[in-house]
This record gives structure tokens, C-alpha cells and sequence, in this order.
């Protein structure tokens, strides 16, 4: 895994197996244990013994100074669970001439392999997402395209994760709000969400649905995954320019309109990644030019150094 | 020109799609579709171009060639116009029995021929005929040499029908025809309780126009009939008697005489003046059956007063089917068709009773002394009823006071019968509290005995109280009208239960003086409940010290025992359905009962032993047939079995003997609705002028197919052409 990353050797891969693994070996490369530590080993206290408990759990040294027989008790007594949470929206379609694959089929490949990596330690891993062709959770007026799995441990999950992750189709529309709104109603309390997405949604209801983990106490890692040509606009004729999720057009003026582009794109970067920094949420940005797992490595390796 | 398939329009919708389609994917070029326009939204908006078509002639070829699908699919359905109905005529003709005056039947079966006949091509017919259900003699689709030959074979009948039937048959034939106008025309004598015993009818008729054929000219006409026989035996002592009553109705006619005969025996042979009698007298006749002793006693009442002559005759024996005929003659009448009645009852066949009874008068108004022949009665040991006895050993009738119903062994035995279709005479002579109980069980509620706080229960010389009404027309009292069988005002009773029960659950048959009900008859169970609220003891009542009583009491048991009571009473061509195959040995005597072998059809006979059809039996359904249109007696025998096993009474319905006719009925009226007004019908284009513009034959569908396809192949020629010649 030495040679260097080429986007198109990257796409020519087959399955979405094949990327995810590729990806997760090149993680794993650059961390040293596990990143995610989750609240299953936290103490909190201790309860009298009672016949038929699990003598594993029992304090022994308690037991040896104080001659009683105790059981500790800890935060929750199942291993971290995990959400991925994929943005569908119309805009997550988008592929630019340099990135191997649209930001969509990122998000795919690092949900994939991250499920891989959390299975292999035991974590519960879950999958929440739009699609139209979804539709297994009959509730509210998303029902017909909310694709939801719940979290488990066992490892048939990863197959039954990637046949749903490759089904998935683009929602069509904005959808971030909505997915947000899905993942904070089905998640339970104190889960690890991992959430992909490119955060190019207007609205005020998204930075509203981070907060509303943050207060739920889940913890969310955001990995907001971008088409190089949204980072550096790189059209230099002047032509019409369709939004891909309003279907709104405008006559773009080419380098003309880089310059404002830039600015208010760095404006929009800035602002998020002050609304991470406060709401306390690791916060990457994936290129889909660029190896995959090279920067979840980066990412998770800073994560576990904290 | 029109077209079958109605979805037409629908599909000339598809037309449009290829219209859409090739807009839709009219797609500019130069056109970028980006993730990040949110930040271009300084930008101009691009300015849209006038929609322009391209390749016309591709589009056009397409629209063409898929108007020319739907249209052949869409099945043209084109008529000349001189094969074109533009009427559509119901001819409903009258064959019921009132038909039969002065030949009018044949008259109007004439009139439908000729109109049959004489309408052009233009016109449809159809007739209904009117018997006892109407029925189609002619489809629309007949042929009119057919339907001329069909009709000619018509006869009338001596069924009753019903105009608001025959007028709904013809409606429902006008929906499903051609012509735009629709007519009914009825050929019919118009009486008038045709017309008046439907007016309530909701309207069925739409945009029908209907006309009625040769109104009456007289508003009624002289008719005598007889009908509604009602006939039943009734016992005093060891002697069997026969009670008739008919209605004999008449409409100026001043004198009548009417015959009676039981089999060749004549019973009654009397003339009547008629002159200022109610329009419908009853006739009623008595007379003993069996040849010891005849029985004098025959009399004419009407429900309004009135007597007329007796006359003393000898009958049949009570041991065979009793098979008469009652005639009346007078002028002027008529329709001489419903002056005879005719009349059976089965033989006599002894019945069971169980007896649970301290009255000593019940016990010697039972015994074999009194009923042998009729009745067999069993004493109970209230200590020894066993429940659970099998049902063939259950008694016909339990007659049993209150008293031993205390005994919940007497209970289950009461319930037990009214269950099977058992009767059961209960009299209530103590009221305790578990028989408050049962009794509520039953549907009755036990307010006290009489005189705790009523004080009209008791007569002031202590001697009770008399019947104050008794139900003149329930099968138990109805021979005691006539006053042979003796007096029922003449009877006391001292005290009795007062008793409440819930309505439309029961019915009571004697009332009191004090109004309370002293005889009810349960409608709850199976079997038949007759509640005494009284006891026949001597403390309670004198009756059975009436010449009434036994009388009473045998008559009672009759009806008691006849839960499912077979029914020999029948109107002319009515459908008849034989549940059980055994009706009764009747003239074979107790052998045939007591072996009747597997049925397999049963066979109507008429007079001598004529077989006029045969009717398979299916031990599930019965046998079914037509009761024939004749009015007589008919036998009922098994495969080819000579014994008689029923006797059937065909009659006419007294409702076609009254000749009173209506000249312009209102129930019409009732029956039509317009929805298409004067104006609108006018106003309407020309069928013909249609049809004629309606050219083409139904094999331009090929046509249109050819057409369509030599289109789709000029289109991909074209498309062809214009792709290679895009091609660099």
C-alpha cells in the first residue's frame, strides 16, 4: 500500500468490498489501536451480589478488604454503538473529471470500510439513509424512503450493510435536514454517529439538528466529503450552470465568477468548522480525488492521539 | 358513426404523449449540472429560449400513426341507417284470472299480435306476459315470425299477478335496448287493487312513455266467488266434526246458491238472498265426519252480523284425506272461474300428551274415556322424568302446571320439548319465586296474583270474572263462533297470575274483564307455548264444568302440537317445495307409513289419477315444482307409488274476483320519472341524419390498422434517413 494513490486505478476496483477494504488497510496503517473508545467500560457503581450474577463481575478485591460480596456496575454494559449516516441529497451525485468516483460513492466506500473496522472490534454498527427505493421503516412522511438498519454485532451485518449501501440511490432532493432529523429520532442515547456528508444544504435546521445530538450526548464525527471542483471551481468558460438538487439555473461568467466563488465558499468552510469547534464534533474533509483511507487514517489517528 | 368501446376519448389522450415526450427531452446544450450553485446566486439567470418542434414531420408521422391504433382498437361499431331502432316497445299482456271476463284475454292477445306485426323496422318489440310472475314471452331479439307463433300458443291463467312486477320486467328490458324512445304498453283489464296495492312504489320508469291499451268502459262488473277456505276438525267426545269457513264475496248479485260437498256426499246445498249484505260474507259450515252420527249444524255469518240457513249433512270418515268442494251459482256473474273453492285435511293421527297435573278435571278431560282416538295421555311421576329420554319418545304435548316446574327435571323436560317443536301447555296455578325465575326465562314477568291490588279482578259477588275478549280469529277459537261448541263468555275465573310479557315476544288470546291476559301464546321458542295464568282447579276457575272445555282442550292440543303444520292450501302455479317426503300415509292407510321406502321423484296427480308432472326428490333439497295452473285437488304420490301422500288445494286469490276497475290510475304516475324534458327531446338530432353520416362498414378496422402501420414504417424510415445523414 506504498504506491502512490491513482484515482482511476482506485475506480477500476470492482466491488465496494474490494474499496472498502483497500480503504480500511490504509487506515489502519497509520493508527495504533482503536480511536473509538465507547462508554461500555465506564464504572459507575456497585450493587450487592445476588445468586444467579455473573461471577466475573464481581469485585474480589472488594471483597477481600471489606468481606462483602459486590457487583460492579458500568454506564451501559454493551459495546459503543455506531451509526453511519449517508447524505443522498442530489448533490452528493456530483463527479468532477479528477475524482474517481462521485462524492456519493466516497461516502460509500469509507461507511463500508468504517463498518468493517467497528465489526472487527465488536461494536454494534448501525445504517441510516434516504432512498427512494427504501422504505422499511413505516413511519412519517419519509417512511417510503427512509433506509434504516438498527446496530449489530454480528458480522453477517457487513454483508447486509453493503448490498443496502450499494442500493442506495441519490434522495433526489436536499435531504441533509431530513437524515439528520432520522438519525436523531432513531439513535439511541449516547451513540457514536459517523456521519458523511458535503453540508451543502441552506438551512438553519441543520446547524439546529447538530445541536440536537450534541444535547442528546451522542458523539458525531462528520466527514464531509467534496468533489475537487467545488473546492477550486476550476471552470474557465462561461456557460449555464444547473443546480443539481433546485434544478435552478444561472449563466455562469466562468473565471469571472471563480473569485466570489472561492470567498464564499471559504466563508461557508469557516463557518462550519467553527460550528464543529463548538459543538465539540471532529469535523474531516474527505476529497474524492485523494485516497480515501489515507485521510480517515490522518483523521482517526489525530482523534486517537486526543 | 359511434364507437363500442368508450375508453375512445381516453385513448386519444395517449395521442398527446408523444407531444410531451418530445419536449421534454428537448434538452439545450452547454448545460453544467453542479453541486455548489449556492454560491453562484449573483449569477444571471440564463434566458429561455422559445420552444421550437423539431423534425415535424416525425412527430406528425407518430400522432398519426397512434390515433390510428386507438381508433381501430377503439372497434368502430357503424349501422346503416336503415337497420337503425330508433323504438323500443314493452308489450305487457294480462293473463291473470280477472282475464278470463267476456273472453278478454283473447282480445288483447290479438291486439299484442297485430302491433307485434304491424310496427316497422325500425321499431323493437318485446312482450311480457302477466301471470303469477311475469315472465318474457319475446325477446327483443326474436324473430317476428317466432314471436308471432310464440304468442298464439298463450293461454290465461288463474294466477294472480302483480302489475308493479311485470312494469319493473319491462323496465329492466327498455335498459338494455336499443331504440331511443321507449314505450310500454299494457294490455291488460286494469283492476283497480292492481293499481292501488303498489302506489307506494318508488319510481322505476325513466324517460319510459307509457300507454294503456283499451281503458275500461265499466267501473266493475256482477261477480260471485268463494275462496279462502279454512278447514279443521274438532272433537266432542268420541265424535269427530269438521269446521269450514269461506268468503263468499259478491258484487250485484242478488241471490245465490251455494253447495258444499265432502268427496260425492253433499254437506250443504242453501240458497242465500244477498240483497243488502256486506260485500264479503264468511261462510261456515260444521259437520260430523265420521258415519255413526251425523251432526246438525251448519250456518252463514259475516264479521258483521248476520245468519242465514243450516243445513244437517253426514261426511267422510276422519281416517282418510278429506277432499271437498263448496260452489256457488247466481246471475249475473261474470267470471264464472272462482266459484268453486276446494278444500282437504289430512287424516287424523292420534298424539301423545304427557301429563304433569293435579286438576282432577284435566286428568278426566285427557283420558281415554274422552280422547281416545285423538289423544293418548301419559301421567308422569314427578319422581321418575328422566330429561334425556330420546326424541322419539318425547309426547307431542306436555300439558303441566306450574307447581312441577319447581322441579328442575320438569324444567329441562319443558325446555327440551319447546326446543324439538313439542307444544307445551303450561298453567301457571302457583307462582314461587323459582317459578317467577323460570318464567322470566321465557320472556314473561310475573306481577302477583290478581286481587292484591287490583280490585276489578274480583266481581263483588266473589264468583270471578269472565272472558272480556278471546282472539276470534286464532285457529283455537275459530269454531267456536258458530256457538255449537259452547259458550266461552259463560266462563269464571276466581283468581289468576297477573302477568307481563314483552311485546312482539307473545300474544295473548283471552283477556279478562280487569284487561289482563289469562291465555298467551309464546312466540320465542321452536315448539308452541300456551301459558294459562290460571290453574284448573276448582278454587280457580269453573271451565272445566263448561260444555266448552273439551272442546277447548282438544283444540288447544291441535295447535300445540302443529309447530310445522303442512300446508295443503296453494294458488294456481305457485312453487312448491317438499322438504320432508312423508307427509302423511293419508288413503294408504298405516302400512305406508310405516314403510316408506327411498323417494326419488314425487308425482302430481289430478283427477282420476292422472300424472301431471314429476318433480325429483334430493333428500337435502326437496322436491320443487309448480303447483298446476288449475284450480282443484291434486294428489301427491312417490315414484310410482299409488298411495296418496298429500293433497294439495289449489284456489285462486280472491283478489282477482273483485272485478272494480281503475280508469286512469295514480300508482302510474308514481312509477315514471323524467329526466329528459320536452325540449331536450326535441331538440335532439335526427337518428337517421346519424346514421347516415355514419358511412363507413365495420371493416374499415383493418383499414385504420393498415393505415397506422404504413405510418410507423414511413417513421422509421424518415428516422433512418435522418440519423445516417447525421452521421459524419
Amino acid at each position: 500500500m506504498s504506491a502512490p494513490f491513482d484515482p482511476s486505478r482506485f475506480a477500476a476496483l470492482a466491488t465496494l468490498a474490494l474499496k472498502a477494504r483497500y480503504v480500511m488497510e490504509g487506515f489502519l496503517h497509520g493508527i495504533h489501536g482503536s480511536p473509538f473508545h465507547g462508554p461500555s467500560v465506564e464504572f459507575a457503581d456497585y450493587r450487592d451480589y445476588q445468586p444467579g450474577d455473573d461471577l466475573r463481575h464481581l469485585d474480589w478485591r472488594l471483597y477481600a478488604r471489606n468481606d462483602r460480596l459486590c457487583i460492579k456496575r458500568f454506564e451501559q454494559e454493551t459495546n459503543a454503538r455506531c451509526y453511519l449516516a449517508l447524505d443522498t441529497s442530489a448533490s452528493m451525485t456530483y463527479r468532477g473529471a479528477r475524482a474517481w468516483g462521485s462524492k456519493l460513492d466516497c461516502a460509500r466506500v469509507m461507511a463500508t470500510a468504517l463498518a468493517w473496522f467497528l465489526l472487527k472490534q465488536n461494536d454494534a454498527v448501525g445504517l441510516v439513509a434516504l432512498s427512494p427505493g427504501a422504505g422499511r421503516v413505516a413511519d412519517g412522511d419519509s417512511a417510503g424512503r427512509l433506509c434504516y438498519l438498527p446496530p449489530s454485532q454480528q458480522s453477517s451485518r457487513l454483508g447486509r450493510m453493503m448490498a443496502e449501501l450499494e442500493a442506495l440511490d441519490s434522495a433526489g432532493d436536499a435531504a441533509l435536514v431530513e437524515l439528520l432529523q432520522h438519525t436523531g429520532r432513531l439513535a439511541h442515547r449516547r451513540s457514536l454517529i459517523l456521519l458523511f456528508t458535503d453540508l451543502l444544504e441552506p438551512s438553519e435546521e441543520v446547524e439546529l439538528a447538530f445541536k440536537r445530538f450534541r444535547f442528546d450526548g451522542h458523539e458525531c464525527l462528520v466527514f464531509q466529503v467534496l468533489d475537487p471542483d467545488e473546492i477550486d471551481f476550476p471552470f474557465d468558460d462561461p456557460g449555464v450552470f444547473e443546480d443539481l438538487e433546485s434544478g435552478e439555473r444561472r449563466q455562469v461568467a466562468g473565471a469571472d465568477a471563480r473569485d466570489a466563488y472561492l470567498s464564499r465558499f471559504a466563508a461557508f468552510m469557516r463557518r462550519h468548522e467553527e460550528l464543529f469547534r463548538l459543538l465539540e464534533m471532529p469535523h474531516a474533509v474527505i476529497r474524492t480525488d485523494q485516497d480515501p483511507g489515507k485521510a480517515l487514517g490522518r483523521f482517526l489517528s489525530s482523534r486517537a492521539r486526543r | 358513426m359511434s364507437f363500442l368501446f368508450p375508453w375512445l376519448l381516453l385513448g386519444a389522450v395517449v395521442a398527446g404523449i408523444p407531444v410531451w415526450l418530445h419536449l421534454r427531452h428537448r434538452r439545450p446544450k452547454n448545460i453544467l449540472r453542479f453541486s455548489a450553485l449556492r454560491f453562484l446566486d449573483d449569477q444571471p439567470r440564463p434566458q429561455r429560449g422559445a420552444v421550437r418542434l423539431r423534425d415535424p414531420l416525425l412527430l406528425a408521422a407518430r400522432l398519426l400513426a397512434l390515433l390510428l391504433v386507438v381508433a381501430a382498437f377503439a372497434w368502430p361499431f357503424l349501422r346503416d341507417a336503415e337497420d337503425l331502432v330508433t323504438e323500443s316497445r314493452v308489450h305487457i299482456l294480462d293473463a291473470t284470472m280477472s282475464q278470463q271476463v267476456e273472453g278478454a284475454f283473447a282480445d288483447d292477445l290479438e291486439a299484442v299480435r297485430a302491433a307485434v306485426a304491424d310496427s316497422g323496422p325500425e321499431v323493437q318489440n318485446a312482450v311480457v306476459l302477466l301471470a303469477g310472475e311475469p315472465s318474457v314471452a319475446v325477446r327483443f331479439s326474436d324473430d317476428r315470425a317466432a314471436a308471432d307463433g310464440r304468442l298464439s300458443t298463450l293461454e290465461p291463467t288463474h294466477q294472480r299477478g302483480s302489475y308493479l312486477e311485470a312494469f319493473r320486467l319491462a323496465g329492466s328490458l327498455l335498459d338494455q335496448s336499443l331504440g331511443q324512445q321507449k314505450k310500454i304498453f299494457l294490455y291488460g283489464d286494469h283492476q283497480a287493487n292492481q293499481w292501488t296495492e303498489h302506489e307506494s312504489a318508488p319510481p322505476f320508469l325513466r324517460d319510459v312513455e307509457v300507454t294503456l291499451e283499451d281503458p275500461p268502459r265499466v267501473r266493475a262488473r256482477p261477480n260471485l266467488s268463494l275462496g279462502e277456505p279454512q278447514v279443521r276438525y274438532f272433537f266432542l267426545g268420541d265424535r269427530t266434526f269438521v269446521d269450514l269457513s269461506v268468503e263468499l264475496a259478491h258484487q250485484g248479485v242478488e241471490q245465490a246458491a251455494v253447495e258444499i260437498r265432502v268427496g260425492d256426499k253433499e254437506v250443504l246445498s242453501e240458497s242465500f238472498d244477498l240483497k243488502r249484505r256486506p260485500r264479503r260474507l264468511t261462510l261456515r259450515a260444521q259437520w260430523r265426519v265420521d258415519p255413526s252420527s251425523p251432526r246438525r249444524g251448519a250456518s252463514a255469518t259475516s264479521p258483521r252480523g248476520g245468519a242465514s240457513a243450516t243445513s244437517p249433512r253426514r261426511g267422510a270418515s276422519a281416517t282418510q284425506w278429506l277432499r271437498g268442494t263448496a260452489r256457488v251459482e247466481g246471475t249475473p256473474d261474470d267470471l264464472p272461474a272462482d266459484n268453486r273453492s276446494y278444500f282437504c285435511l289430512p287424516p287424523v293421527e292420534e298424539g301423545r300428551v304427557a301429563l304433569l297435573a293435579r286438576s282432577p278435571y284435566l286428568g278426566v278431560a285427557l283420558s281415554p274415556e274422552v280422547m281416545r282416538g285423538r289423544w293418548t295421555t301419559e301421567v308422569l311421576d314427578p319422581a321418575a322424568i328422566d330429561p334425556d329420554v330420546p326424541l322419539e319418545q318425547l309426547p307431542d304435548v306436555l300439558v303441566l302446571e306450574a307447581a312441577y316446574a319447581q322441579s328442575e327435571q320438569v324444567r329441562s323436560l319443558m325446555l327440551r320439548c319447546l326446543n324439538n317443536e313439542r307444544g307445551v301447555l303450561l298453567l301457571v296455578d302457583r307462582a314461587t319465586p323459582l317459578v317467577k325465575g323460570f318464567l322470566r326465562e321465557l320472556g314473561f314477568e310475573v306481577l302477583g296474583p290478581s286481587g292484591d291490588d287490583d280490585s276489578r279482578s274480583r266481581r263483588a259477588d266473589g264468583a270471578g270474572q269472565g272472558f272480556r275478549y278471546f282472539a276470534t280469529h286464532h285457529p283455537i277459537f275459530l269454531p267456536f263462533l258458530t256457538g255449537n261448541l259452547g259458550d266461552l263468555s259463560q266462563v269464571q275465573v276466581a283468581s289468576y297470575s297477573r302477568l307481563r310479557s314483552r311485546p312482539g315476544l307473545s300474544r295473548p288470546l283471552i283477556y279478562s274483564s280487569a284487561g289482563e291476559p289469562l291465555l298467551v301464546e309464546s312466540r320465542k321458542t321452536k315448539g308452541r307455548l300456551l301459558l294459562f295464568t290460571f290453574g284448573f282447579g276448582p278454587r280457580q276457575t269453573d271451565w272445566p264444568l263448561q260444555p266448552s272445555f273439551i272442546p277447548f282442550m282438544d283444540l288447544a292440543l291441535q295447535y300445540a302440537r302443529s309447530a310445522t303444520p303442512l300446508e295443503t292450501s296453494w294458488r294456481p302455479g305457485e312453487l312448491y317445495t317438499l322438504r320432508s317426503p312423508t307427509v302423511t300415509a293419508g288413503g294408504a292407510g298405516a302400512d305406508a307409513e310405516a314403510a316408506v321406502p327411498a323417494v326419488s321423484e314425487v308425482v302430481v296427480r289430478g283427477e282420476g289419477g292422472v300424472e301431471l308432472r314429476r318433480a325429483p326428490f334430493d333428500s337435502e333439497r326437496g322436491a320443487r315444482f309448480r303447483v298446476p295452473d288449475q284450480p282443484g285437488l291434486y294428489d301427491l304420490t312417490h315414484d310410482d307409488d299409488p298411495a296418496v301422500r298429500a293433497v294439495l288445494a289449489v284456489n285462486p286469490s280472491p283478489k282477482e274476483s273483485r272485478l272494480e276497475y281503475a280508469g286512469e290510475p295514480d300508482a302510474l304516475a308514481a312509477w315514471q320519472v323524467a329526466t329528459v324534458t320536452d325540449e331536450e327531446a326535441e331538440s335532439g338530432a335526427d337518428p337517421r341524419l346519424l346514421a347516415s353520416l355514419a358511412a363507413a362498414e365495420q371493416r374499415w378496422w383493418w383499414w385504420l390498422l393498415l393505415g397506422a402501420l404504413a405510418l410507423l414504417t414511413a417513421e422509421s424510415g424518415l428516422l433512418f434517413l435522418k440519423t445516417r445523414k447525421a452521421m459524419p
